[in-house]
């Protein structure tokens, strides 16, 4: 109970703490931006090189995150937490990158790059994780994307399809796919989560 | 999240996948530092400039407007200067109630405006208001439910826009919103210019 309490307390501190660097980046700073840069680019970062599945392709999609923020800062109203609000940035500016290249380019670059995916990331169990990220790789990229946020990152079917652009109930039914098309291929069980 | 119910034809429980999938760090640093780039390109704060070439387009309709505003001023002084004799001011006042009120910012909170495009917009609604009571009470009504809706509408898309910023449609309906909302407030002040204008003006109003 009592530490229960002291995670809230944290969280509500860390939360009011990035409360302030939102408003002093709102107002022109850039070293309060860069603050929220270090905390948040690993996740922005993740998400980008998972819907891509290409790394440069995800840095640059990070990098334009943060623009867009930077301009669209003044106008953040913390109705969400300012992590889903980059969350959101970041997946407009996949999907719109996804539009714009041709199909071929848009082709993920499976298994090199899941490996060097895992090799970035601090998975616990880098062999599971390798397998994991690989038969993502492989997914259709609108499976991809639900299951990478709900799967992933937690998000809630509304929130995903709101992020995406889709409905809800096509959220699901792409979360299905994912999932079965995943246990599918990894022939899942021999392999322990 | 993530509740949904098993599917008894997976070859693996969706649970256990879940679990591994939940293993997975959400964090993936970027093999190199993005932040020296990202802030070379940082523009400048554009306080207090519009933030869009839409609103900048908007903010020079608005000028447009203000100008013609000042023309008509000028021309005819006794009828922006208030109601003229015979007008049906008594009769709209008892009609038609509250004042709807025209100083209130119809703009989202998510949009960085110029100040000079403020004034002009403040301007122009200071000038509608004292028009609005020369209409018949039934196309007053029908006036201020349009801006009415034009401004929830902005509103609305305001909210929308702060969950996604940058969303090219979105930005092109609240441009579009805010121009069906000057559109209505130009044309109901030059129809109700002069008495005899706000009579035939009236019939081309009942159509916004």
């Amino acid at each position: 109970m009592t530490g229960t309490s002291d995670d809230d307390l944290q969280r509500a501190r860390q939360r009011l703490e990035e409360q302030r660097l939102v408003e002093a980046a709102a107002g022109g700073s850039t070293a309060a931006f860069e603050v929220l840069y270090r905390l948040h680019a690993g996740r922005v970062h993740g998400l980008c090189r998972r819907m891509t599945q290409h790394r440069e392709t995800a840095e640059d999609c990070t990098q334009d995150t943060f623009l867009q923020a930077w301009r669209a800062l003044p106008g953040f109203q913390n109705r969400s937490a300012f992590g889903t609000w980059l969350h959101t940035i970041a997946v407009n500016t996949v999907l719109a990158r996804r539009r714009r290249l041709a199909p071929h380019e848009t082709q993920t670059q499976s298994l090199d790059e899941a490996a060097s995916l895992i090799a970035d990331s601090a998975a616990h169990d880098p062999a599971a994780a390798r397998d994991l990220e690989s038969a993502i790789a492989t997914l259709p990229p609108g499976a991809r994307d639900v299951l990478v946020l709900v799967a992933i990152y937690g998000y809630a079917h509304e929130e995903a399809a709101r992020m995406l652009g889709i409905a809800v109930g096509t959220s699901k039914a792409q979360l299905h796919r994912a999932r079965h098309l995943l246990a599918t291929r990894l022939a899942y069980e021999g392999v322990s989560a | 999240m993530n509740q949904d119910e098993a599917a008894p034809d997976l070859p693996m429980p969706n649970a256990a996948l879940d679990r591994a999938l939940a293993t997975l760090p959400q964090e993936i640093a970027p093999q190199r530092d993005l932040w020296a780039t990202i802030a070379g390109r940082l523009e400048p704060r554009p306080d207090p400039t519009v933030s869009r070439r839409g609103w900048l387009a908007l903010a020079a309709s608005v000028v447009c407007v203000g100008f013609l505003l000042l023309i008509v001023r000028l021309l005819q002084p006794s009828a922006v200067s208030g109601v003229p004799p015979g007008a049906t001011l008594g009769s709209t006042q008892s009609a038609v109630s509250p004042v709807l009120d025209l100083e209130a910012a119809p703009f989202g909170r998510g949009v960085v405006l110029d100040a000079a495009y403020v004034q002009a917009h403040r301007d122009l609604s200071a000038q509608l208001r004292s028009r609005l009571p020369r209409l018949p009470p039934q196309t007053r009504r029908t006036v201020e439910e349009n801006l009415a809706v034009m401004r929830h509408a902005a509103m609305q898309i305001n909210t929308a826009l702060e969950q996604q910023p940058g969303d090219p449609l979105l930005e092109e309906l609240l441009l579009k919103a805010y121009q069906d909302e000057l559109t209505v407030m130009s044309t109901v002040y030059e129809l109700t210019r002069t008495d005899a204008d706000a009579v035939l003006g009236n019939r081309r109003l009942e159509q916004l």
